[in-house]
């Protein structure tokens, strides 16, 4: 269980995180999702005691990161600030890591098996391909057989047939009743695998919830049109949140398909589209109006 | 507390890099061992003299600025491999990683402190009976001098690994500590030596009773340049637990 409370923290003038607030319940994979620089990844440093907030508290299972007696056996992390020693071998990065934290040796062999990195485990991993360096992170973040795992893009390299294998590590992991919170820019990689999303844009979360609701509520109207100035401001002046999408294509909120129509039809602008979204474009499009309205304002 | 000094030795026996620095360091030693036989000698200095032995034996700590570069590479080579990352999330209390990357930069020092001052004694031994002297086994001055140089290398580890904590860029540590003990303190030094001979170069200077000179004592030597580690640890732990990772 993850709970992130009202935390901030700025970088000299720059605001990085403005009363952060959210949690990734065990049993389940919370997918957290933000464009580049939204703030992701120091909402992830936060929680595991990499940089400290200015306000506000970031738990794993009740505790700060650095109050955890073992945090190797409770957290596995995988965050872009960790590299390797290009002249250490796999293997022997495990069992510094190990050896370290105090966790048993065959661990090393287990953990390399599990992500299938045995046959390169003795080769310098400064000769890995970015997918064997994903992996090697990934049995690093593993040793401890923790309860809690936290990845920051962990998708980033991995060819098709490793996020197919990823998903299902996660998906695994959760259902035996673990925590996986996952961050990702991504959309696509979020909703194949999450239950719960948490969407962040500059600093603040914007929304959070089950997948199942992010789908299903909020969903938008899309118009196509010829004339997409004269519908936007006719939806404008109703009251309704209204986003280009193109040339020729509006997404609009605040009103069923039925409202749409009939207010364009009283127009008399010609529609070349008119329908509520599947779920996939939903949640996308959901992601764009929440993370993009500075941009389009 | 035990399992990082282990996980810190592990880190160094599993990359090349601690073989050839202690491979240069004897190399060193031993050039500077030679030149030093060859050039008392060609002065006429008695070399079986208490001088003549300070001469020849107080350059067997030549070699210790290798095992800086190691207490360097053991603390600030984690920011150069992005490894310091993994070294907090296992240990978030911070100052045991200084501890035990200082810990470890020291002992490995000692150890390679002994290896090059048993060889520059065994060297020194082969070259006074090439030059017709027996080397004095049994004088005090001559295992004085050696327990300083293998002294001296552990402390000079000690730095290495503090600075390196602190400032966290190896080439920065180690270009910064050879411009200040080459170049930087002969001249503060020659200009105000009462301050100069305080100094972290000076004192180990002081350390391996090097006879060129107005040096501290040995065993004052020695608290001075173990307090500048233990000064610089201490600055590297507070500030390490300050600053984000």
């Amino acid at each position: 269980m993850i709970e992130v409370t009202d935390v901030s923290k700025k970088y000299g003038a720059t605001t990085a995180l403005e009363g952060v607030t959210f949690s990734a319940p065990s049993g389940a994979v919370t997918g957290f999702l933000g464009p580049n620089g939204a703030g992701k990844t120091t909402t992830l440093r936060i929680l595991l005691g990499l940089a400290s907030p200015d306000t506000g508290t970031a738990l794993i299972d009740g505790r700060r990161y650095a109050d955890l007696p073992a945090p190797r056996r409770v957290v596995g992390a995988v965050i872009d600030s960790m590299g390797f020693d290009p002249g250490r071998t796999g293997r022997d990065h495990l069992r510094v890591v190990a050896r370290a934290a105090g966790i048993a040796r065959k661990r090393v062999d287990e953990v390399l098996d599990f992500v299938d990195l045995t046959g390169a485990a003795d080769r310098a991993a400064g000769g890995y391909s970015q997918g064997m360096r994903q992996r090697l992170s990934l049995a690093s973040a593993l040793l401890g057989d923790p309860q809690v795992l936290l990845l920051d893009e962990p998708a980033n390299g991995l060819d098709p047939a490793g996020m197919a294998w990823l998903r299902s590590l996660l998906s695994d992991w959760a259902a035996q009743g673990r925590t996986v919170l996952f961050s990702s820019h991504v959309l696509t990689e979020v909703e194949f695998v999450a239950d719960r999303i948490v969407i962040i844009d500059r600093g603040r979360v914007v929304r959070e919830g089950s997948a199942q609701d992010l789908y299903g509520s909020d969903r938008a109207v899309v118009v196509r049109s010829e004339n997409c100035d004269g519908i936007e401001r006719l939806a404008t002046g109703k009251g309704w949140t209204v986003r280009r999408d193109g040339s020729d294509r509006l997404v609009i909120r605040g009103a069923t398909s039925a409202a749409v129509g009939a207010a364009v039809a009283g127009s008399g602008i010609a529609l070349t589209e008119l329908s509520s979204e599947t779920s996939t474009r939903s949640l996308e499009d959901l992601f764009l109006d929440l993370t993009t309205t500075e941009a389009h304002a | 507390m035990i399992d990082l000094f282990a996980a810190e030795i592990l880190k160094l026996r599993t990359t090349r890099t601690m073989g050839w620095l202690l491979l240069a360091m004897v190399a060193i030693t031993g050039l500077a061992v030679t030149g030093a036989v060859v050039l008392a000698s060609n002065a006429n200095l008695d070399l079986e003299s208490d001088h003549g032995i300070r001469t020849v034996l107080h350059v067997s700590a030549s070699g210790a600025l290798f095992v800086l570069v190691l207490g360097a590479i053991i603390s600030a080579g984690e920011y150069r491999h992005r490894t310091a990352t993994d070294s907090f999330l296992t240990t978030p209390r911070r100052w045991r990683v200084v501890a035990a990357k200082l810990g470890t930069a020291t002992g490995v020092g000692v150890v390679f402190g002994i290896l090059a001052a048993g060889s520059a004694v065994a060297l020194a031994a082969h070259l006074y009976s090439i030059k017709g002297y027996t080397f004095p086994l049994s004088s005090s001055e001559a295992w004085q001098i050696l327990g300083g140089a293998a002294l001296y290398a552990a402390l000079l580890g000690a730095l290495g690994a503090a600075t390196g904590s602190l400032v966290r860029n190896q080439v920065a540590v180690i270009v910064g500590w050879l411009v200040w003990l080459l170049l930087a303190e002969n001249i503060i030094v020659g200009l105000v030596p009462d301050i100069g001979r305080w100094l972290p170069g000076a004192a180990g200077r002081g350390l391996v009773m090097d006879p060129n000179g107005d040096f501290l004592a040995q065993p004052v030597a020695a608290v001075v340049l173990a307090s500048y580690a233990i000064a610089i640890a201490i600055l590297a732990i507070v500030v390490e637990r300050r600053r984000d990772a």
